[in-house]
């Protein structure tokens, strides 16, 4: 995986300009997040820093770097495969590994309980399932290799 | 032609070099007793006084008609072995030096039966060599240069200085190009009247130089050293009479009259008439000279020409297309050389200080648009920055760049472009912003700090690159030369800069590839120094070009469309014929023939399929592979010298072939030497874009990979045909792959064709 994103996705090329961060919302607010700065950790072969940092997961995949990058870096792509990255090698962030379960369970990130369904069924709406377990199965069977 | 040839046969030991490795005396016995041969002599050092001596003396006494040299590579001693007082296409030079006795040291049998296949082979290529002699024809000795900014201007003066008669045709009313409309130019910070004011005095003074401006070339046709030039000119609508008195100015209502600027040339102003009012003839009336003719029609005339210097410049890159620096929609976004407008024209105040943004690499060095540096605009930006610091030192000025590249002395400027207060940041704004009033906004992130900064400008400069101008692609066809990649004109960059891939056609200035006044000017000389030498004498044309066979040809066009250099026309009974001042005689032509009906003059496909014939597959006896291998002239063959030279062994299995491009293999010869036996071919020409014949490489390695899947149909193993890239540097590379190639065969076993 490493190497493929070194030889398909450009990385070698990037310039180090700086153009994904100036333009990166998430950088406006937090100054420690620098695309530019995980690419060039990157491809001088410190993946380990990327995928140990929770940097990662702050990208909300708005994908203007990508769209702006002079060297057709698909960084927005890069991040993600981070994440797919990070998941393998066990880095997983407390709130993510906590939210995974409720989504597999519930279907959904809030987990509908007795109390929320009897609320609804004050106020004249429908019952919620508390489990969908069809969820589960679109997980399994989706579960990519790398 | 058959048999009945005379030819010496002189095998050389090289003062042991040879003779230690290969039994060459066994081999000169053998030899003697074989059809074809008429004298066998043994030297010690045949390129001595006394070797060449022997070879002439023999040729006369015994009336040979063929030589065949076995000794060192045909690249070495080319003088001592080049006048031998036999016509040089019925020489061979078969090279068992570097190509064998070094190479296979360790294996004295090896390298001796080697030795043998290849005097056997070469004498089969003799038998039906012709000789050939050079086509002269004579080269008219004048130049047209096409474009008249500085880099034509001056290629035209070098021209004309060294007496040559030059047509300099240029489409705007006035000479200079973009130089004319800058400000001022670094390094010297000079004016651009100051340079082309003292060329334009120069050119006006030579009577060897014929201007026309606003004219365009028609048609070009005839061939290198004898063009004829189709020039049509329109109308300026004022002639010289003109006394630059400004009335014609002053009454247009519809600015239709380009006006000179004082160091212009020609210094009379023109009309564009498709700016005039209908029916309005107020310019011609008032004209105390009588110097304006309102109904000019367009002008033809034909010049002949010898060479072509293209001088068409560049235009500036267009920013509009991205979309986040704004340009045209924002104010106060200009681009620089809209800002070399308003320095000159003082078109806004500089009284009030102000804050200005330069964005460097604006469409260079960007994948999407121009993917090169476009060399100037580092030192352009520095220069205007200067300009700025200069009129109101209070001004505050910022360089966002990538790099910044100043390189040899124009360090300096960037010195002091430091030391005046610039300040330079690396990184790259992503958007620029306007909220009601005339400021821009934008944050960037200094990628040294590490941290984003918000920055409010007056004014921000957008660096915009260089592209080749128009004027390139509306000539590509017309005068039939190649454009790179990016619309550039092609040139073999690092030996050839000037010379474009047509014969007599040369490159001045930036429509090469991006570059400042400096070397603008320098190119302009190279180019008139190549026209010049292209001058004398005659256009001496090699006489081993391609010769179609019309009996076999089926007019499928493929060597029309696949000749590198587009030398290929049809003749009258409309069979396609190489016009051999355009021909390289790189033989692409001969490989791409479906019907192998095309053979170079001195290798043509009858003389290769003997020699296949010739080669005796079981030379190592009946277990070892034999890998032929087709070597091109300018890169493999000689790195495949190297590694003689280098000392580097490679084993006996490897019997090659010289060609002048891999692409000139035809896929005939290929199938024909599998079919006899050879248990692998290998074609080694050049990396893709290091192909001296262009697309050479690039067909012969999609034509193997064609041929390796017939292979697989015949039930043969497609690995008995590769293609290697090989520079001329390769030699290890080389070697390794044979080595390799040569297990391989070994392990898929003996070419169940072979006898
Ligand atoms: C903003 C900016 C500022 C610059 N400042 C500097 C500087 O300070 N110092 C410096 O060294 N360099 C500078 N340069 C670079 C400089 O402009 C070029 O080096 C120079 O113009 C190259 O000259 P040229 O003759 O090759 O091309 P051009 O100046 O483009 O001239 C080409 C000429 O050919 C004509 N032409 C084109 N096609 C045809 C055709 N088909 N038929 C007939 N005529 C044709 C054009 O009309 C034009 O007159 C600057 C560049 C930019 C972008
Ligand atoms: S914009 Fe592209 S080239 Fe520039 S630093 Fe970011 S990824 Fe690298
Ligand atoms: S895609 Fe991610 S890294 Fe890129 S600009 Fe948007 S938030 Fe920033």
């Amino acid at each position: 995986m490493y190497n493929y994103l070194l030889d398909k996705e450009r990385l070698r090329y990037c310039y180090q300009c700086g153009k994904c961060s100036s333009g990166c919302d998430v950088n406006r607010l937090d100054g420690s997040f620098q695309p530019h700065r995980l690419l060039h950790l990157i491809s001088i072969g410190a993946i380990d820093k990327v995928l140990k940092s929770a940097d990662i997961w702050k990208c909300t995949t708005c994908f203007t770097c990508s769209e702006r990058c002079p060297q057709g870096i698909r960084v927005t792509d890069i991040l993600w495969n981070m994440r797919a990255m990070a998941v393998k090698s066990g880095h997983i962030p407390e709130l993510l590994v906590h939210q995974r379960e409720v989504l597999l369970k519930a279907g959904r990130l809030y987990s509908v309980g007795p109390i929320d369904n009897k609320k609804r069924g004050k106020a004249g709406l429908n019952a919620i399932p508390e489990e969908h377990p069809v969820i589960a199965k679109i997980f399994e069977i989706s579960e990519v290799e790398d | 032609m058959g048999n009945e040839i005379k030819t010496g046969l002189y095998l050389c030991t090289c003062e042991g070099e040879i003779g230690r490795v290969i039994d060459i005396d066994s081999l000169a016995e053998e030899a003697s007793g074989w059809s074809g041969i008429t004298a066998v002599h043994r030297d010690a050092f045949l390129c001595s006084a006394d070797g060449i001596r022997k070879i002439r003396e023999d040729i006369e006494r015994l009336g040979l008609d063929r030589v065949m040299i076995a000794a060192c590579s045909p690249f070495f001693k080319v003088r001592e072995f080049s006048d031998l007082g036999i016509n040089r296409y019925l020489v061979e030079r078969v090279n068992i030096r570097e190509q064998c006795s070094w190479v296979h040291r360790d294996d004295t049998d090896g390298a001796t039966r080697k030795a043998r296949t290849m005097l056997r082979v070469f004498l089969e290529k003799l038998k039906n060599s012709r000789p050939l002699e050079p086509v002269k024809r004579p080269i008219l000795k004048t130049a047209l240069v096409i474009g008249g900014g500085i880099a034509g201007i001056n290629a035209t003066l070098d021209a004309a200085g060294a007496d040559c008669e030059v047509f300099l045709v240029e489409r705007k009313p006035f000479l200079g190009g973009k130089v004319a409309e800058l400000h001022n130019y670094f390094p010297r910070m000079c004016p651009p009247s100051c340079g082309l004011e003292l060329m334009f005095s120069e050119l006006g003074k030579n009577r060897n130089i014929h201007v026309q401006t606003l004219s365009e070339i028609g048609t070009v046709t005839g061939s290198p050293g004898n063009f004829e030039i189709l020039i049509k000119t329109s109308p300026r609508h004022i002639n010289e009479r003109c006394t630059l008195c400004g009335r014609c100015l002053e009454v247009c209502q519809k600015n239709a009259v380009i006006y000179p600027e004082g160091f212009s040339y020609p210094g009379i102003p023109a009309i564009h008439r498709a700016l005039c009012e209908e029916g309005c003839r107020r310019c011609k009336e008032i004209c105390p000279a009588g110097a304006i003719d309102l109904d000019e029609k367009e002008r033809l005339n034909n010049i002949k020409a010898g060479a072509i210097v293209l001088s068409t410049g560049w235009d500036p890159f267009d920013p509009t297309p991205i979309k986040e620096f704004g340009y045209r929609r924002l104010k106060n976004v200009f681009t620089n050389i809209e800002f070399e407008k308003i320095s000159k024209e003082k078109k806004i105040s500089f009284d009030e200080p102000k804050r200005t943004a330069f964005i460097q690499c604006v469409g260079s060095r960007d994948e999407r648009y121009l993917p090169y540096c476009s060399d100037v605009c580092c030192m352009v930006s520095i220069k205007q920055a200067l300009f700025l610091k200069e009129v109101n030192r209070e001004n505050e000025v910022y360089i966002f760049h990538n790099d910044i590249r100043t390189p040899g002395e124009y360090e300096e400027l960037y010195q002091k472009a430091r030391k005046s207060g610039i300040i330079f940041i690396k990184g790259i704004p992503s958007e620029l912003r306007q909220d009601g009033n005339k400021k821009i906004d934008f944050s960037v992130f200094d990628t040294v700090a590490g941290e984003r900064l918000d920055i409010t400008a007056d004014m921000v400069i957008l660096a915009v690159g260089m592209r080749p101008s128009n004027g390139n692609i509306a000539l590509k066809d017309k005068i039939g030369i190649a454009l790179n990649k990016n619309d550039f004109i092609e040139s073999h960059l690092q030996c050839y800069p000037q010379d474009t891939q047509r014969e007599g056609i040369f490159s001045a200035g930036s429509c090469r590839a991006p570059m400042d006044v400096s070397r603008s000017i320098e190119s302009a000389g190279t180019a008139a120094v190549k026209a010049l030498k292209f001058f004398r004498g005659k256009v001496e044309i090699s006489a081993d070009y391609p010769v179609v066979n019309t009996l076999k040809c089926d007019v499928c066009k493929r060597c029309v469309e696949e000749c590198p250099f587009k030398a290929y026309y049809f003749d009258d009974k409309g069979f396609p014929k190489p016009e051999i001042s355009k021909c390289r005689s790189c033989g692409v032509c001969m490989g791409s023939c479906p019907l192998s009906a095309i053979s170079l003059g001195d290798l043509s496909i009858e003389q290769l399929s003997e020699m296949i014939d010739a080669l005796d597959k079981s030379y190592l006896g009946n277990d070892e592979p034999i890998i032929l291998s087709f070597l091109c002239k300018n890169d493999a063959y000689r790195a495949v010298d190297d590694a003689g030279i280098k000392g580097i062994k490679y084993p006996p299995n490897l019997f090659s072939i010289m060609v002048p491009c891999s692409g000139a293999v035809n896929g005939a010869i290929v199938s024909k030497a599998i079919s006899t036996g050879i248990d692998g071919v290998l074609v080694a020409g050049c990396p893709d874009e290091e192909c001296h014949y262009v697309h050479g490489s690039m067909l012969a390695k999609t034509r193997l990979a064609d041929i390796s899947d017939k292979l697989k149909e015949m039930y043969l193993e497609p690995e008995r045909v590769r293609f290697i890239e090989i520079s001329r540097d390769d030699a290890e590379k080389f070697t390794r792959s044979v080595e390799d190639y040569a297990k391989e065969l070994r392990k898929i076993g003996r070419n169940p064709l072979r006898v």
